[in-house]
């Protein structure tokens, strides 16, 4: 500063001065430079070998978080195959195959009168690989009648690709379906290039022109409407920096392109970008890359796509939400054309093509339209299951594929059953169904298999569990188990027991007085009558002389696991259970004795299909086959003549349907629980806040029982007959053995040995006075004559 | 894929067979048909058990009489002759009835056979979704069981077996044998002999 006043005041030799000072200065401006540039360059090379091992450690290890997939079970197909070519429309839909004139194709199907023609995709099981081929199916009736290979030999089991349900999403509800570069169509890859990065094999990871170019174009117009951004800084963007918009980012963004590029293969790089580009939103969860783009647009695998798919797709990278092609149908197909007419300005592709995509519908299927998000009470239960092995990061990350037993066929019947009945229900009702609330579980009995979960009244809204989480007393549904412990102890089908009123003592409280419903005793009634009227007085007074720890062993050893209060109003179904849970039981009693585990997962694989855990059918014989036997004939007569007629009214008695309707106290739940010989469905409806419905188990629950079984193609119930077992024609009203000549005489199943007393007169008083109640008697003269 | 396709063909003529001498059995009430004559049969069997299942057959038919397939009819006499003499040409036997479970109960004998236990067993799971009551997908998963050691499920699955096959000999006999030796094997000596003893009584 003083020199600088000494200067002003010497006057003239101030211009020389200061022109030896402006060099001096600019030579420690030069100087200063060239330190600072050292610096930088210090800074910069020890910055680029801190992105380097940035870029270098992201995209060599584990780049992304894969959900795991979960898949219905794969449609079986063969000969005798009870299927309708309707269903197997529908599933084929799921699967995202394309109908055409003439199949060549994978993905691609010809539908024919009663002939389909499939070129399956091929997949990769556990056990083995399915072949992609050409099969045609053959149908008469609803039933496959013949399956045919391309070269006309017979074959004769093939199993479609399983549906994708659904998937278990990381926190960042980012999901995806990797491909690989060689998967991706040509076409998809080009419509990119040219639209997003025209010189994408020739920059070196930054592209100046293009930057340029954009600038130009940017202060022609006098605001921003291009980027120059390369597809290598698109992918640095979305890869390795959080997605605010700060300076620093943009700064960082150029030089870690230049080292991506530096580092990797175009091709290397072109694939993370296939894989990591966002490109739509489903709820929570965020479509990433092109592989389940092509899903969640197409409905099916990328390799499958045509060129307006692809030009779609890779018109949607510029703003996935704003040119939804769901949401903003006009403003997607005028960017995808665009992407067309570029692709053919730069002879990609040729005008004619450019013109005849330009011309095709976007084609996107519908959201959440079939399968996928459809399933919440089922995937829940998966989730459930496989929380007990995995922890939610393996689950959500490591791609683990889950194969379960859901039968997308029977869950579409058990929710149109459903919804049917209920609108039926609440047509007759309108006030006092307000709120009412449902829940449905089918298996098929004889492998212990869920095939299809119902968790609510929405049956597709992801919320309160019913089926597993609602715990409702389960009235009548109860007493099969109380009279499977009386076959047990020597009672027979034919034991006459008492239904007059009766009381029993608690202390400490007032005593327990069961009741009829309507409160009518019936006097003496057979065994068999008694459970399938559903009678209260005689079901207690048979279950108090059992003794309680006896029933309820009897309803653990059918597979009911939590603790049961003993109080003796459990006779009558005062334990709270989920439908979940009654199925389990009924499932031992319809697979004759032998206990299984409910499986909802049939294994779970690695992403690269190596298997992790299996959950295999197993077996465990917990009740006898003659006591059973016998149950499922009362069972049975429970829909041929008791409370559940109405199914026997609707569904042929040649399938010999077997099940019990329960009612709670006032009225508070209707189930009804049954199988036949493939299917086993139990049916809950109440409401949440526990308040009375205007139907018994008969009038409600039963309703959409015998609706979804009605939507079913059913197997028989054929009860085998198992060594011990003879059969006696006896009178109902007496529980004598009588001639089958007798009028109202009634053939039924004892256990060798136990048939009651022969009376020659048709039950009227032949001598025989009293019946012994356990009828522990000499064998009758059936098994004399026949030495049973 | 192809394999079942050759397994087809090797039916086929079996099949062709008992299709045309199932028309014949019908009417018959048969219970029990030698074991043989079921191999690879598609319908025939099936007729008999539907006729049986009636509720109101009279009670000798309906009776699980065991010998009852030693007095088989005369028009169920050239049948059995038929199919033992394709009996010899074929020594896999496959009491199967539809063609997809001979199949996979093939392939699952074929993977049991090569040591890929779990593999059969996922094909033997696959053949009991198709047809439960085939006492010989019981008895094939009760063997699988046997070699993986795991004793309980084996018995459990021959039990099963056995309770699906009530009123079948052939099938009884072999299912109790086989319970024999999963006893015996793991250390039951004395439930094998009941299990033996109870295989000879068919």
């Amino acid at each position: 500063m003083a020199k600088t006043k000494k200067q002003s005041a010497k006057g003239n030799k101030k211009a020389v001065k200061a022109k030896k000072r402006r060099s001096r200065i600019w030579r420690w401006i030069l100087f200063f430079s060239l330190k600072l540039s050292v610096v930088v360059m210090l800074f910069a090379g020890i910055g680029m070998f801190y992105l380097d091992a940035q870029i270098r450690e992201k995209f060599e290890g584990k780049r992304w978080s894969l959900p795991a997939k979960v898949y219905a079970r794969p449609l079986e197909v063969y000969t005798g195959l009870k299927l309708s070519i309707s269903d197997l429309k529908v599933e084929l839909k799921g699967l995202g195959y394309r109908s055409v004139k003439k199949a060549s194709s994978p993905g691609q199907v010809e539908i024919a009168t009663s002939r389909v023609k499939i070129f399956t995709r091929g997949f990769d099981f556990i056990d083995g690989s399915e072949v992609s081929q050409q099969l045609t199916i053959s149908f008469n009736k609803n039933t496959v009648s013949k399956i045919t290979a391309q070269n006309g030999s017979p074959v004769s089991i093939a199993r479609l690709e399983p549906i994708l349900i659904g998937g278990i999403y990381p926190k960042n509800n980012e999901d995806r379906d990797l491909i690989r570069l060689s998967q991706a169509p040509k076409g998809l890859v080009d419509a990119l290039i040219t639209i997003e990065d025209r010189s994408y094999y020739d920059h070196f990871g930054i592209s100046p022109m293009g930057i340029a170019r954009a600038m130009w174009v940017n202060l022609r117009a006098g605001r921003f409407v291009q980027g120059g951004s390369t597809l290598t800084q698109q992918l640095i963007k979305n890869f390795y920096l959080t997605s605010e918009r700060t300076l620093i980012r943009k700064l960082i963004e150029m030089p870690m392109a230049i080292v991506l590029d530096f580092r990797y293969s175009k091709d290397e790089i072109l694939e993370a970008y296939l894989n990591e580009v966002y490109l739509g939103q489903e709820g929570a969860r965020a479509i990433h890359g092109f592989g389940l783009a092509s899903e969640y647009f197409f409905s099916r695998p990328i390799g499958e796509l045509q060129l307006h798919q692809v030009a779609l797709l890779a018109a949607m990278v510029k703003g996935p939400s704003y040119y939804d092609p769901r949401r903003r149908p006009e403003r997607a197909k005028k960017r995808r054309d665009l992407v067309l007419k570029v692709m053919a300005l730069n002879d990609v592709i040729s005008d004619e093509q450019s013109r005849n995509a330009q011309a095709k519908p976007l084609s996107v299927v519908k959201q959440k339209s079939l399968h996928k998000g459809a399933y919440p009470a089922y995937l829940d239960l998966v989730r459930r299951n496989l929380k007990k092995s995995y922890n939610d990061e393996d689950l959500s990350s490591e791609g683990l594929r889950i194969f379960t037993a859901l039968d997308p066929i029977a869950q579409a019947n058990a929710e149109a059953a459903m919804r049917n009945s209920i609108a039926k229900l609440q047509k007759k009702y309108p006030k006092k169904t307000r709120g009412l609330e449902a829940s449905m579980v089918v298996t098929d009995p004889q492998t212990g298999e869920v095939l299809s979960v119902i968790g609510g009244k929405s049956t597709r809204y992801q919320g309160f569990n019913r089926a597993i989480d609602a715990v409702r007393a389960v009235g009548s549904l109860i007493k099969p188990a109380v009279y499977l412990t009386g076959l047990q102890s020597g009672y027979t089908l034919a034991t006459v027991i008492s239904d007059e009123p009766f009381a029993v003592p608690i202390k400490g409280s007032k005593p327990w007085k069961p009741r009829n419903f309507g409160k009518k005793s019936h006097g003496e009634v057979p065994f068999y009558l008694a459970l399938a009227k559903s009678y209260n007085v005689s079901a207690a007074r048979l279950g108090m002389e059992l003794g309680l720890d006896n029933v309820i062993d009897t309803v653990k050893k059918l597979g009911f696991e939590r603790e049961m209060q003993k109080y003796p109003s459990l006779l009558l179904g005062a334990q709270g259970m989920s439908a979940f849970e009654v199925a389990t039981i009924y499932q031992t009693i319809a697979a004759n004795g032998f206990l299984m585990p409910m499986r909802a997962i049939r294994a779970v694989t690695d992403k690269n299909g190596r298997e992790l855990s299996r959950y295999p059918f197993k077996v465990k014989q917990v009740i006898d086959s003659q006591s059973i036997y016998q149950l499922q004939y009362a069972m049975q007569q429970v829909v041929k003549i008791g409370t559940g007629r109405y199914a026997n009214s609707k569904i042929s008695p040649k399938i010999g349907l077997a099940g019990k309707t329960g009612t709670s106290n006032d009225l508070r739940d209707s189930w009804f629980a049954g199988f036949s010989g493939n299917k086993l469905a139990v049916v809950w409806l109440g409401k949440d806040d526990n308040t009375s419905l205007p139907f018994t188990g008969s009038s409600g629950a039963l309703r959409v029982w015998v609706d979804y079984m009605s939507r079913e193609s059913l197997e028989p119930l054929e009860p085998i007959i198992p060594e011990g077992i003879e059969f006696a024609y006896i009178d109902p009203k007496s529980g004598f053995s009588v001639d089958s000549n007798c009028e109202k005489s009634q053939r039924m199943p004892f256990r060798s040995g136990q048939a009651p007393p022969f009376s020659y007169d048709c039950g009227g008083n032949d001598g025989v006075n009293s019946l012994d109640r356990k009828t522990k008697k000499p064998p009758s003269w059936l098994q004399r004559l026949f030495g049973g | 894929m192809s394999k079942v396709v050759c397994i087809n063909k090797l039916f086929g003529a079996v099949i062709s067979m008992l299709v045309l001498a199932g028309c014949s059995v019908t009417g018959v009430n048969n219970v029990t048909i030698e074991d043989r004559t079921i191999q690879g049969n598609a319908n025939s069997p099936r007729a008999v058990i539907e006729q049986n299942s009636q509720v109101e057959v009279s009670a000798f038919n309906v009776r699980p009489s065991f010998k009852a397939s030693n007095n088989s009819t005369a028009v169920n006499t050239p049948i059995n002759t038929r199919v033992s003499q394709q009996k010899k040409a074929q020594e896999v036997v496959s009491k199967a009835q539809k063609p997809a479970t001979i199949a996979l109960l093939n392939t699952a004998n074929y993977q049991t056979n090569n040591g890929r236990l779990q593999a059969a067993q996922s094909s033997l799971e696959r053949a009991l979704r198709i047809s439960p009551k085939d006492p010989e997908v019981y008895r094939s998963l009760g063997e699988v069981h046997r070699r993986l050691g795991e004793y309980v499920q084996a018995e459990q699955m021959l039990l099963k077996g056995i309770a699906v096959a009530a009123g079948q000999s052939n099938k009884l006999r072999k299912l109790w044998s086989a319970l024999a030796k999963v006893r015996s094997e793991s250390g039951d000596a004395k439930g094998a002999n009941v299990a033996f003893q109870k295989s000879q009584s068919y």
